[in-house]
Order: C-alpha cells, then structure tokens, then sequence
C-alpha cells in the first residue's frame, strides 16, 4: 500500500510523492504549479521563488487554457496580496493576453474580487493589451445600446438569416475543421465537410410515420441537406442519423423517469415536453439533442445534461441551435 | 452583436454586463458604468449567474469612489467577497 498525498487540483489528482521532495527549481509543467501552490499555503518556499516558479510555469507549454487562467489569476493575487507590486503588475499583463487567447477559459472576476489586484486594476494597465480607449469604448457602448433597442423592439430573430441551412453546415464545417475543434477523420478533413449524403424523402415520410408526427420543416430541412451531422467539440453531440431519430422515453426511459420524477411537483409542463420530446443527437453520450413539441404543431429544440443538474438550454427552433453553433465556432469558443 | 439579436435575454443580458466589466478590468470605469446604466434602463431581470461579477464590481466601485446609480443587487461584506474568492484557489489534499 502506498503512503502518500494526493494533491487535488480543480478536479486532477497529483500524486505529491513523486515530486514534493524535489526541489522547486528542478520541476516542470503541471508539478511545477502544484508545488509552488503547495509551498505557497505550507510556507515552505520563499515568496520571491514561488513567484518565479509560477512565472516560469506560465511561460511553459504546459500553461494553456484553464491551467493558464488559473495560473496567471493565483500568481497575480499572490503577488499584490504580498505587496510585490511590479511581479503583480507582471502577472496582470500575462493574466490579460491569456483572457485574449483564451476567453472561454475565464472568469474575469476573480482580480477584481480582491482589493489588492482590483487597485491595479483600475490603474488601466489592461488597456493597452486589450488594446482599449476611451474612444473605443464610447463607439461600441453606442452600438449596443443601438442594438438593444432593436432587439428588445423586435423580438428575439436569426442573425444568419442570410445564409441557407446548407450555408451554415459549411460555414460549421469549415470553421470547426480550420480551428481543429475535435479529433475529426481523415475523409472529413479532406472533404471539409461534416456532414452525410442527404436522407431520402421517404426516409424521412417514413420517420414520420413511425413516430406519428409532422417533424418540424427546419429539421426536415436538415435532413434534406445531411444525414446527421458529426460533434464539432467534446460538448457538442453529434446529430444523429434519421434511424435513430426517435422518442427520447423509447431511448433512455431511465433517463425520462428519473429527471420528470424530480420535476414532479414543480412543473408539469415540463415533465409533458419532455416525456414528448424526440431525440435527435447525443444518443448515448453525456448531452442530448431534443425537438420538443409544442402547441399547434411548433417545436423547441432543446440541448439537454443531465450530468451536474444542468437541465436543459431551450431554442425556439432547431435553427436556432444550429446557428449558436456556427456563432460560437465564429467567436472561438471551442477553440482551447 | 449577433447575439443580442438571436440569443435569449438572460444571456444577452449577461453579454453586455461581461462587455461592460472587460471595460472596467481595463481600467474604463466610467464606461463601463455608463453602459451598464443603460443596460439597467431596459428593467430585464438581474441575471442570478452574474453574482461573481456583481461582487467583482462591489470592490471596483467601492475602492474607486465610482458606482453607477440605481444598482439592481444587494451589496455584501467586502471581507466575505475577498475571503471566498482566496479560498477557491486553496488546494485540497487526500490522504491514501
């Protein structure tokens, strides 16, 4: 039996024994970190080489998204807490150009819940990687607001409304393909393409049929342009072929009976939807992908996970969920 | 901007107080107050998942003298914020 430490960090477990001993300047990457954190809070190192440590971390190739943001926000709150002002200012410029590279990794909170870095903060040393003037700020303000107007006036509507169903698959395709979202096969890189051979009419009447139900038209549509469409990223599914497209209760009853069990006396017409809805994508992985009937033969589409009570994310139609997606891949979201 | 066209208004509503905070982290405060005063306007519900952000912007306008008016949440202990935000980053050990 081993005796020893784990240490748990965000969810991964080092185990301390195969570095903690070592001494701090001779480690690399994930340990390195680990054991600058640990001598941080057991007050075994000096401050000045636990601030070199995590310096040298967040300029290894280890320090990348998450770790990245981690890193840099810890060793900027360290630093300013302790008055080391220049090493703070230091960590805040990285803590930016990391926030540049890897947004969807950040919170931006967490430097300014801390009065020590919140002072640096408001001193404006960001704006120059953010590359910011006041100029700038007032011209975007304007055309929000602008666009708030509209939006509020109007109505929630499609930003591609321009493009066609197929136009967005390829704008999806080509953009997931450029940015190396997923591990994707070697036939699909070459064709970029993500897509399958369109599903026959009668497939699709027959679909209708065993379901005893008028799918929506944009799903149809769909379906006219691809049969099934591969995962862009780990946390989007894959969107099923049309033989597998069925009840979501006939599927995974387990599923419907435990998630409408606990919605039981809160909504039900919640558990309706949801007892009634058709799954299209996620068969058997951790994110289902739902059209959701409504009144007067209109649909949802839901994106739904279970995992972590999450429950579901609703779109007003499947396009809309389709659309998000190409907006997200724009934006660089799935990027790491 | 596509966004506040086509996603719903919770996240929109989040969008534009995450633009106006991207603001102040760079040191714009009176902008970004400026619009969140104006997202404010608008009377959509306060966003329940910005209450990082909210504290965030606690300390930003406390130590700056510079809050926006009509603010729509509560605010907390300065002390609370800061100790909560210092305990997410402290590691945690098993032993085995």
């Amino acid at each position: 039996m081993r005796i020893g430490v784990d240490f748990i960090h965000h969810g991964v477990t080092h185990n301390t024994d195969e570095f903690i001993n070592k001494p701090i300047d001779k480690l690399e990457g994930h340990q390195l970190f680990a054991k600058a954190l640990i001598a941080f809070y057991k007050n075994t190192e000096s401050l000045a080489t636990i601030l070199n440590a995590l310096d040298r971390f967040l300029h290894s190739s280890d320090a990348v998204g998450h770790s990245f943001f981690y890193a840099s926000t810890v060793a900027s709150l360290i630093a300013a807490r302790n008055g080391f002002n220049e090493k703070a200012d230091k960590f805040i410029g990285l803590w930016g150009q990391g926030y540049l590279k890897y947004w969807n990794n950040y919170s931006l909170s967490y430097l300014m819940r801390d009065r020590s870095t919140a002072q640096l903060l408001l001193q404006g040393k960001l704006a120059p990687v953010f590359k910011l003037t006041e100029e700038i700020c007032q011209k975007e303000s304007l055309e929000i607001i602008k666009r708030l107007s509209e939006r509020l006036l109007k109505g929630r509507s499609l930003a591609y409304n321009n493009l066609s169903l197929q136009e967005i698959l390829k704008q999806i395709s080509l953009r997931a393909i450029e940015q190396k979202t997923f591990d994707f096969s070697k036939e699909a890189i070459e064709l970029k393409w993500l897509g399958r051979q369109p599903a026959l009419e009668l497939e699709i009447q027959k679909t209708e049929k065993r379901l005893a139900t008028n799918l929506p038209e944009d799903y149809k549509d769909f379906l006219r342009v691809t049969n099934g469409f591969e995962c862009i990223s780990i946390i989007s599914p894959k969107l099923a072929v049309i033989e597998k497209v069925d009840f979501l209760v006939n599927v995974d009853s387990q599923l419907v009976e435990i998630w409408t069990d606990t919605m039981n006396d809160i909504d039900n017409l919640y558990n309706k939807k949801f007892r009634n809805s058709i799954i299209i994508g996620g068969h058997e992985e951790e994110q289902q992908i739902l059209l959701v009937p409504l009144d007067k033969n209109e649909w949802e589409c839901w994106s739904f996970m279970a995992g972590g009570g999450c429950g579901e994310t609703k779109y007003p139609s499947f396009r809309y969920y389709l659309e998000e997606q190409l907006q997200r891949l724009e934006d660089g979201f799935y990027a790491d | 901007m596509k966004e506040i066209q086509s996603d719903n208004l919770e996240n929109v509503y989040c969008h534009v107080t995450n633009k106006a905070i991207e603001w102040i982290v760079a040191g714009f405060i009176i902008e970004g107050n400026e619009l969140l005063e104006n997202l404010w306007r608008y009377g959509i519900e306060h966003s329940r998942d910005l209450w990082l952000q909210d504290e965030g912007l606690q300390i930003m306008w406390e130590i700056s003298g510079l809050a926006p008016l009509k603010i729509p949440f509560q605010f907390k202990g300065l002390e609370e914020i800061e100790n909560e935000n210092w305990s997410r980053f402290y590691p945690s050990w098993s032993h085995t």
